[in-house]
């Protein structure tokens, strides 16, 4: 513990915090290269953006649009497709939702590893976010939740020793416009898919019962960072030196070379799935699997079955994430011990069987 | 060798924050992977994207891309070199450089100019395994391989 906080302590005390104001998405992508050109030069100090989006949608850095979007719907709604510097999923972005990321050398952040520094920004973030009166809270590996549901996706890249970490925040959420672009065919769309992500996902007018201000939320976060790492943060204009890094960067995320970098054939992630009958009850399984890389990307699990806390399913969905399928039995086992779970004749085999039984060649 | 749990292989040409290494091939080639201490800082690697053959990457411009939990970043370059060949058991399983990473290499490459003016930036032998040494204990890094 003493040594965690001698980590925060270590950050650089002051941070410039800027808006770059609602942009289109290769805008703010470029910003992104530009900030951290400037800063890799020495010319920009440790800065803390907010990013506002007209209506698109971004890939992480390794995906492929063909895998992860419908580009159809995209190309005839105007949903702009732009690939993220950072890692992860695909995401939406539209007016309703609050970009926010640092841009730093390595030593303006605590010392530690990847996923302590990743873990240390989470909590600040959902500290800020505590602040609007919603219970939010880091959840090991992925993202930030509120009892279960993901409110903040997050992301970063580090880049010798500049680092960029990113997130979002769900002010509001148009669930059936995300899962079209996020290439759910529309006769699948149904009050079972939407009912399924809204189980997931949550966002701040979800929980408050109201829209809260963009103002607002932007003024928790920084309270959050502010108080997380005692830093000094200050508001000031965007710093003049980004256009000179600007149209080099725009000419990057511009050239179609740049959404292409990935470009992989839709049958390498195949969406299957899969019931299971066990004395415990019904098991479904819904999954994203990648192929080539015999990993589980996404898991969803329903059916009629009994878990208390009804979040410890979430968790698990959580911790599957990404996890090769030989790894499946241990985190499985993992779960089931280290998590409270009380569910009523449901074993540790049969969530195990239920994947295996999507598979192909199962 | 090996320094906090962290292999090192003296034959190997390494960078000055021993991030990358690199290995003469006899056609003048230089293939290069990701040192036991990058492998673990990073953690469990889920994607690698090498550019396409032909590419020429200057230095400071990555020859590869890698992605681990909630980290993106370049694998960085120290020479001017154009690739020539992408190591596909490593774009199909990322995780093997992980496993080992000194066996799972990432890329094949033609240095623009000679090997030496390629590699005069880069230390090999005991001078390496000092520098190695040296980084393992500054930032306190200990090894771990084979995660997936």
């Amino acid at each position: 513990m003493a040594e965690r906080e001698a980590g925060r302590q270590r950050g650089n005390a002051q941070w410039a915090v800027i808006d770059t104001g609602l942009r289109d998405a290769d805008e703010n992508m470029a910003l992104d290269h530009a900030l951290m050109a400037a800063v890799a030069d020495g010319r920009l100090g440790a800065s803390f953006r907010f990013l506002h989006f007209r209506d698109c949608a971004l890939l992480g850095h390794h995906q492929s649009p063909r895998q992860e979007l419908d580009l159809d719907f995209c190309a005839r709604e105007g949903v702009q497709v732009q690939r993220r510097l950072t890692g992860g999923g695909a995401i939406i972005f539209d007016e309703t939702q609050l970009g926010w990321e640092l841009v730093c050398r390595r030593e303006a952040l605590p010392a530690g590893d990847m996923s302590f520094l990743a873990q240390e920004i989470c909590e600040a973030a959902a500290l800020g976010l505590r602040q609007l009166g919603v219970d939010a809270q880091f959840r090991p590996r992925n993202d930030i939740e509120v009892e279960g549901r993901k409110i903040s996706g997050t992301g970063g890249i580090i880049d010798g020793q500049v680092v960029l970490f990113q997130g979002t925040v769900l002010i509001d959420l148009d669930i059936p416009r995300m899962l079209r672009i996020l290439r759910v065919p529309l006769e699948k769309l149904d009050a079972h898919a939407i009912q399924s992500v809204a189980e997931r996902v949550t966002s701040l007018r979800d929980l408050l019962g109201r829209l809260p201000s963009k103002a607002e939320v932007k003024e928790a976060l920084v309270e959050g960072f502010r108080a997380h790492f005692a830093w000094d943060m200050c508001e000031t204009p965007v710093p003049e030196v980004l256009t000179t890094y600007l149209p080099e960067a725009l000419a990057i995320v511009r050239d179609p070379e740049w959404l292409q970098l990935q470009d992989r054939p839709r049958s390498e992630q195949a969406l299957l799935q899969a019931v299971h009958r066990g004395s415990g009850g019904t098991l479904r399984s819904e999954l994203l699997w990648d192929e080539r890389g015999k990993r589980i990307r996404q898991i969803a699990f329903s059916g009629d079955f009994f878990v208390q806390p009804r979040r410890a399913v979430l968790d698990l969905e959580a911790a599957l994430r990404n996890s090769h399928i030989e790894d499946l039995p241990q985190i499985v086992e993992r779960w089931y011990h280290e998590t409270p779970v009380d569910a009523l004749g449901l074993q540790p085999s049969d969530f195990v069987q239920v994947v295996r039984e999507a598979l192909p060649c199962a | 060798m090996e320094c906090n749990g962290c292999e090192f292989r003296a034959e190997l040409y390494y960078d000055k924050e021993s991030q990358v290494w690199a290995r003469r091939e006899d056609d003048g080639t230089l293939t290069v992977g990701m040192t036991d201490i990058s492998q673990s800082i990073a953690g469990k690697i889920l994607h690698v994207r090498v550019r396409r053959p032909g590419t020429r990457r200057p230095i400071g411009k990555p020859v590869a891309t890698i992605e681990s939990g909630k980290w993106a970043g370049p694998v960085p370059n120290v020479f001017d070199c154009v690739i020539e060949l992408a190591n596909e058991d490593v774009l199909e399983d990322p995780n093997l450089l992980n496993i080992e990473p000194y066996e799972a290499w990432i890329a094949r490459v033609r240095p623009v100019a000679s090997l030496e003016v390629a590699l005069k930036d880069m230390v090999t032998g005991d001078a390496a395994f000092e520098m190695y040494k040296a980084r393992c204990l500054r930032d306190d890094i200990h090894c771990e391989r084979g995660m997936r």
